[in-house]
């Protein structure tokens, strides 16, 4: 191969330049420092120019991006047609199971529509929502990030939660107008309140970069076994109660890890929840009893009781699809049961 | 007079345009290497595109990738990655340093011989990670993603060392 350097002068001004690099270089060296510990003192002082940046090269990035994600795509391909025996094989049982669900589903659905009428319990926030494709990585060895193409021009927000089809990938940290950076679970940084189903144990869920996330802070592992689902809290208010988030994997030296569905080298849509909190509580102008009236509620009130539920119809209590979810976190065979005991009651 | 008057003005701008290609090249790199290749086994299958455009440019182009283009690539990486503000700056600096002073070794020989200075390049830009990631965020950061992240692009330095090649005026590629 061809040499590079072609004679001694080259080689004298190479080195005349070199004692100029060194001195550019300790002041670089320099400023690079105090950006780091600023940014370790104050995370948000770089925060506008992370987001300028990325809006700024976001169109460039979804120009490159999507051959890069066919060509990942075809390898997939490649690899799911030499495992399609395995893989058709694991979705008919999955698809039978599933089937045993949905029986189980339909009949808490109806359950859990009339327990909510019985309770006057307000319906769900609605869940707005925006779809964004995934336009880059971080590339790195040590975050765990993705950029979207979805930012406040749709309404996204810092701290929102992002969903694929498996439930909770992570949860928005910079806005652009354009895009939006996704910190995903897995990632060393992130934290989300969990129940532990069954039991509905809290923990904080935590990433460690690895693909298993670590339950931190559990409440009890009494009866937690491999397979219970992880679910989010809805503690502060930015990410909806009852995502589902993975399930328990097994515990190793004291520590609990669970399992997400989601692939996340391989993710390609998502979709951020514009989830708000319910802040504001009306006044249904039905005040509460006062302590007399609570020990002997007057007899025409019983009566009345009756009239109401059955005027509550499954139409006026939109059930949220989580919900049903939530509440097929039991055995299908039981459920099935308790609702049919249920239904007998009534 | 006019036509040589032009050219001069020509070579003029074709000069002054290619003392910025190094730093152009490392800054495409950046977005090279953020684009959504996905993982295998928690490794990213991203090779670190500027690590080697820098080393590249440094020991062919000394006078154009300079230490504010590294730090300006760096920095860009910060801004899109999500990185702490510094970190990749200070690793590419790192590499700067470490590639001048090994640079001596490599004067007059082809670039393929330069590909085991590279690697201690990359061994030195990975514990360099290592080390300000842990500091940065008080933890011990995993090995095994930056290891092999940084051997894959070890490997497949020759292939990027070509494609750079051709960023070179004719007369010297």
């Amino acid at each position: 191969m061809k040499s590079y350097f072609t004679s001694r002068s080259d080689r004298a001004r190479v080195t005349v330049g070199m004692v100029t690099h060194r001195t550019s270089l300790f002041v670089m060296v320099l400023i690079a420092c105090v950006f780091l510990l600023l940014d370790r003192a104050e995370a948000t002082v770089f925060e506008r120019a992370r987001e300028a940046a990325t809006d700024a090269v976001t169109p460039v990035l979804e120009i490159f991006s999507g051959p890069v994600s066919a060509v990942r795509e075809f390898l997939a391909g490649i690899q799911g047609y030499l495992a399609v025996h395995e893989e058709n094989a694991r979705l008919r049982e999955e698809n039978a199971r599933l089937l045993a669900w949905q029986a189980a589903a339909q009949q808490l659905q109806r359950t859990v529509n009339r327990y909510n009428a019985l309770l006057n319990v307000p319906v769900d926030p609605s869940l707005e929502y925006a779809t964004g494709r995934v336009v880059a990585d971080d590339g790195g060895p040590f975050r765990r990030t993705l950029i979207a193409n979805v930012g406040a021009l749709n309404g996204v927000e810092r701290g929102q939660a992002a969903v694929d089809e498996h439930g909770l990938i992570g949860r928005i940290v910079g806005v652009g107008n354009e895009a939006g950076r996704i910190l995903l679970v897995t990632d060393l940084n992130s934290r989300v309140p969990v129940f532990v189903e069954p039991g509905r144990r809290r923990a904080i869920l935590a990433g460690d970069n690895s693909d298993l996330l670590r339950l931190d802070y559990l409440e009890s592992d009494e009866g937690i076994e491999p397979g219970a689902r992880v679910v989010t809290t809805g503690e502060g208010g930015l990410i909806p109660p009852g995502l589902p988030v993975g399930v328990v994997a097994g515990e190793r030296g004291g520590i609990w890890r669970v399992r997400s569905a989601t692939r996340f080298d391989s993710i390609d849509y998502v979709r951020v929840l514009r989830f708000s909190f319910p802040s504001g509580i009306e006044d249904p102008g039905i005040g509460l009893p006062d302590a007399a009236e609570r020990v002997s509620p007057p007899e025409e009130d019983l009566a009345t009781q009756p009239d109401e539920v059955g005027d509550a119809t499954a139409d006026d209590v939109a059930v949220q699809p989580d919900a049903v979810d939530d509440a097929t976190a039991i055995d299908p065979a039981a459920a099935t049961e308790a609702a049919g005991e249920d239904g007998q009651e009534d | 007079m006019w036509p040589s008057s032009r050219s001069s003005v020509g070579s003029r701008i074709v000069r002054g345009t290619s003392v910025v290609v190094p730093t152009l090249v490392g800054l495409f790199c950046v977005l090279a290497v953020i684009m959504p290749y996905g993982a295998f086994g928690g490794i990213p299958l991203a090779p670190v595109f500027p690590l080697a455009a820098i080393f590249f440019f440094v020991l062919t182009r000394p006078g154009q990738m300079t230490p504010l283009s590294v730090f300006a690539i760096g920095l860009f990486q910060d801004f899109l990655t999500g990185s702490p503000a510094g970190l990749w700056a200070l690793v590419y600096l790192l590499a700067y340093g470490v590639t001048v002073a090994l640079r001596v070794l490599f004067v007059g020989r082809s670039a393929s011989a330069a590909w085991p200075g590279f690697l201690i390049v990359a061994g030195a830009s990975g514990a360099g990670i290592w080390l300000l990631a842990s500091l940065f965020y008080s933890v011990p950061i995993p090995v095994v993603p930056i290891a092999g992240q940084l051997m894959l692009t070890g490997a497949l330095y020759p292939i990027m060392a070509w494609v750079f090649t051709l960023f070179l005026p004719q007369a010297e590629g």
